[in-house]
């Protein structure tokens, strides 16, 4: 059965991990995240985008910076390292597709 | 009592020889005062002349080294005008800024997995084709 919008979500947090490795060591914030994401889905929304944050960082692949100021800030912790560089098994949420190369 | 007579003319020269001698003095005392009067100015004046001259120079002087170290110092603001300049065109040629590396970077990643899912799946199409 396929469920467009489960895949939507969980392809999105494997493109924001991605974003983030791409984005090491400094880490990135939400807005460059966002534009990188709008890139591959273009009708990607600053909401959609801080729910998959949010998702990511209680699976502790991500660290979030929330600041005062309302900005996300975001950096792949060594467990997010580790699953996009398939080091470690993923488990389901995210679509990480099979090493391939 | 004996009186003594004075004539008239002889009193008059007399008197007369006084004034005109003494107005010599006065005038020849005038005259040397005068001339020294005016010895000292004219000291005075070249001594003012020679200070400002002097002066003048020293001005002149300072005025010159000031006009050289300005010129200097705005040839040196040309050449780090001109460095900078060099600089801008070298960094808009040579250097991908963050943001942009990063989401180019993620998207060709992107497409990558995009392309071999759509391997993957022409795969078990083609096997369970088969």
């Amino acid at each position: 059965m396929l469920d467009p919008a489960k895949t939507r979500r969980e392809s999105m947090r494997w493109y924001i991990l991605l974003t983030l490795n791409n984005a090491r060591p400094i880490g990135a914030y939400e807005e460059l995240v966002l534009a990188t994401i709008q890139g591959i889905y273009t009708d990607a929304t600053a909401l959609e985008l801080r729910r998959e944050l949010d998702y990511l960082e209680d699976r502790k692949l991500v660290n979030l910076k929330k600041e005062p100021g309302g900005r996300w800030f975001a950096d792949l912790t060594r467990y997010g390292v580790d699953v996009v560089e398939y080091t470690l098994e993923c488990e389901p949420g995210i679509a990480r597709p099979n090493k391939y190369y | 009592m004996s009186s003594v007579t004075i004539e008239f003319w002889p009193l008059l020269s007399g008197i007369g020889l006084l004034l005109v001698s003494f107005l010599g003095f006065v005038f020849a005392a005038g005259k040397i005062l005068l001339s020294q009067t005016d010895k000292r100015l004219d000291q005075r004046f070249v001594a003012l002349e020679t200070i400002r001259a002097e002066t003048a120079k020293n001005w002149e002087d300072k005025f010159t080294t000031l006009m050289i170290s300005f010129r200097e110092e705005a040839k040196g603001w040309q050449n780090l005008e001109k460095d900078f300049l060099k600089y801008q065109n070298v960094i808009s040629r040579e250097y991908v800024r963050r943001e942009d590396y990063i989401r180019n970077q993620t998207i060709i990643e992107a497409k990558l997995d995009g392309v071999a899912m759509r391997i993957e799946n022409l795969q078990l199409k083609g096997l369970r084709e088969c």
